[in-house]
């Protein structure tokens, strides 16, 4: 499976809103678009902030983006299980409650 | 497969609950596995403000930590039911609720998802999706901390909030 070419979408609609005035994008009558990505290793949805610098982490091994929690995990333990592989466990019986590769020692 | 949609009317989430707090019945929308090997998938997230003067709340998707037990069933206006007339019965149906005897309690866990959807709920219109039904949000099993993810306000929301809101989900 080859990394997506496409992404989630988070709409936030205040136009006819005072809205969130601390919020960039959230202001009174602003409109809030942003593509959004999933962790691969534990599935949270991330929004994807256009103005980032920092390097976005690839996991090496299932070469797919992962979060900043998953990304310093990894980094730690060097274990790459995706949530797929995790459900997949889970439903065939073969461990009794999913366990995330964020939560396992290397 | 079939796609479901949990929907909340007219909910006040109030002025927020800290993670690991019991959340107040009838100020979230919950939704819990019910079989140890059922995944669910949520594909969307809708909330609409109704309030009548400004108010933020900080509205939050996460993983529940202590998982809500015993649902009350929902009274109208609220509803869950499946898209599609055609759509399967699941074997084990979802548990989805608003209020339960034992309330759920939001995770603190730091390396849990936990995804904000703040708004003004004076006007303020959320909607998010994921682009592929296996790249969602998802819950796994039906036990502490995948099994439950819920719907509520976390601390520092305004208490005069007022929104109605759906979630789409999908049970494998």
């Amino acid at each position: 499976m080859s990394r997506p070419k496409y992404f989630g979408y988070l709409f936030v609609d205040h136009r006819n809103s005072p809205g969130i005035p601390d919020m960039p994008g959230y202001g009174p009558g602003q409109v809030f678009e942003a593509d959004t990505q999933h962790c691969n290793h534990c599935h949270v949805p991330v929004v994807l902030n256009p103005q980032r610098q920092r390097e976005r982490f690839i996991c090496p091994k299932c070469d797919w983006y992962c979060c900043d929690n998953c990304a310093v995990a990894f980094k730690i333990n060097g274990i790459c299980k995706p949530f797929e592989q995790v459900a997949d466990e889970v439903q065939s019986g073969k461990i009794p409650f999913p366990v995330l590769a964020k939560d396992m020692r290397g | 497969m079939s796609v479901f949609t949990f929907n909340a009317r007219q909910v006040s989430p109030g002025t927020g609950i800290a993670d690991t707090v019991a959340l107040t019945n009838g100020t979230y929308m919950a939704i819990q596995g019910a079989a140890a090997t059922q995944r669910t998938n949520i594909l969307e997230v809708f909330i609409q403000g109704e309030s009548t003067a400004a108010a933020i709340s900080y509205l939050t998707l996460a993983h529940d930590t202590t998982i809500g037990i015993t649902a009350a069933a929902l009274v109208t206006p609220n509803s869950n039911g499946t898209n599609d007339p055609n759509a399967g019965a699941l074997a084990n149906p979802v548990v989805v609720g608003i209020s339960f005897t034992t309330p759920p309690q939001r995770a603190t866990t730091i390396t849990l998802p936990k995804v904000p959807f703040s708004i003004n709920a004076f006007g303020g219109v959320l909607k998010w999706n994921p682009w592929a039904p296996n790249m969602a949000f998802a819950n796994l099993g039906n036990t502490q901390p995948l099994g439950e993810c819920s719907l509520s306000a976390f601390t520092g929301s305004s208490g005069s909030a007022q929104v109605s809101a759906h979630i789409m989900y999908e049970t494998a």
